[in-house]
């Protein structure tokens, strides 16, 4: 009883597959207004979720996902995570992302000059910060 | 009595069908495989969603929100799953009956509008005189969340406008590759859980708030079901088609092996005809 309560089991889902079910001392979440720290025993909580990077601990261990979109369900003894869109660091493939950044700043470049309309430069943006907190998860990968 | 010539001629045309319904079968069989991998990394998602609003809805006003609002069935949408092909034994006649019946059922205290979704049903649904919303056919063959998003949106707004009362959705849902089950869910009004009831005493904080919670999670809530949905039916299209052709070649294989021993008896028959108008010669001849 004692080791369960120093613990709280996390789950992370998609509507893809489920990328976390783990059992850990301390959990942060990207909430849309800001992080949450989450420790076990919390009181009962309900936020939508951001674009941002959610990271557990167990042990000396610390993982790190990137998570787009979603809501969480916090309650003293568990945190359920739906998330629309995320990934692990080991999934992430560096070459890649970083063929999208580029990809990105090239409209980026188009955007300055006059190119798009506001709505589809906002679309640009929020792509662009989901590329760079891939980067960042990924060189997370240790 | 068929000749010879015909029952060999037989013999090929039915082999053909069984090479047809065998290579069917090895599609489906490949297809049900990639569509029943998707369906259970979804279902962790797809069945964990409801419980979730149903507990908020339990603990928040109802007034918070239209797509809360609970008002007498007096307008129904039917959404109504099958497949776009055949051949896939019973799978549509099943969901058709289905719905007939609880047409019948809620006829007579409710109007009844259809959404229709595959080919099959609409090709039913639509001779009957029903009142149809939405028609979807082939939307199977490439399935893309963008495009339940966008019915899920038009029935959301139907429902805001008063215009319907309640959601109901019959499809059939996967078990395994032997079984699915016809499923009758209701989609919208969102229902209470009454264990959650007791619970509720400790409501949740929200961040940043409910109002703000439920406008976001509500919408998808129907998008995500929806989707789910169709999941669930083309993976058990998939292992109807496999199991409808499995029985189709074995069906094939006994006629074959029939028509192999008829065939036989006929050859055979020839032969001694044959040696007995031979022996008929010979002795006439001896005898002379």
């Amino acid at each position: 009883m004692e080791n369960t309560k120093n613990k709280i089991l996390l789950e992370v889902i998609t509507p893809q597959k489920q990328l976390v079910k783990e059992e850990v001392e301390e959990v942060t979440i990207p909430g849309e207004l800001g992080y949450l720290g989450i420790l076990p025993g919390h009181r009962p909580l309900l936020s939508t979720l951001g674009y941002g990077f959610l990271s557990f601990k167990t042990g000396n261990k610390r993982k790190v996902l990137a998570v787009f979109g979603g809501y969480v369900e916090v309650l003293p003894e568990r945190v359920l995570a739906f998330v629309d869109e995320g990934r692990g660091s080991e999934e992430i493939n560096i070459e890649e992302v970083k063929e999208e950044k580029k990809k990105i700043e090239e409209e980026l470049e188009k955007a300055k000059r006059g190119e798009f309309k506001p709505e589809e430069i906002e679309k640009i943006l929020l792509k662009l910060r989901k590329v760079l907190i891939l980067l960042d998860v990924a060189s997370k990968k240790s | 009595m068929a000749t010879l010539l015909d029952i060999r001629r037989k013999i090929r045309s039915i082999i053909n069908i069984q090479q047809m319904t065998k290579a069917m079968k090895t599609v489906s069989t490949v297809k049900l495989k990639r569509a029943q991998q998707a369906l259970l990394d979804n279902r962790a998602y797809a069945h964990r969603l409801p419980v979730l609003v149903s507990s908020i809805v339990t603990r928040v006003d109802r007034s918070l929100h239209p797509l809360l609002e609970k008002r007498e069935e007096k307008k129904i949408e039917l959404i109504i799953i099958t497949s776009d092909r055949g051949l896939c034994g019973a799978f549509n006649s099943k969901i058709r009956d289905k719905a007939i019946e609880f047409i019948e059922d809620k006829r007579e205290k409710a109007e009844i509008y259809l959404t229709l979704i595959g080919k099959k049903a609409i090709t039913y649904f639509k001779k009957e005189n029903f009142k149809v919303h939405f028609e979807l056919p082939g939307i199977f063959q490439d399935l893309k969340y963008e495009k339940i998003k966008e019915i899920a949106q038009s029935l959301i707004d139907l429902f805001l406008k008063k215009e319907i009362d309640a959601i109901y959705v019959i499809y059939n849902e996967f078990r395994s590759i032997l079984r699915h089950e016809l499923t009758v869910r209701k989609l919208i009004p969102f229902e209470e859980i009454e264990e959650e009831k007791e619970k509720a005493q400790t409501d949740y904080i929200y961040e940043p708030d409910a109002k703000t919670i439920l406008e976001k999670l509500l919408p998808s809530y129907v998008e995500n079901q929806l989707y789910h949905f169709l999941t669930e039916s083309i993976t058990s299209e998939h292992s109807a088609r496999m199991i409808a052709m499995e029985n189709a070649t074995n069906n094939a294989q006994e006629l074959i092996d029939e028509l192999i021993l008829i065939r036989n008896k006929v050859r055979q028959a020839m032969i001694t005809k044959e040696l007995v108008n031979i022996m008929t010669t010979i002795r006439a001849l001896e005898g002379r």
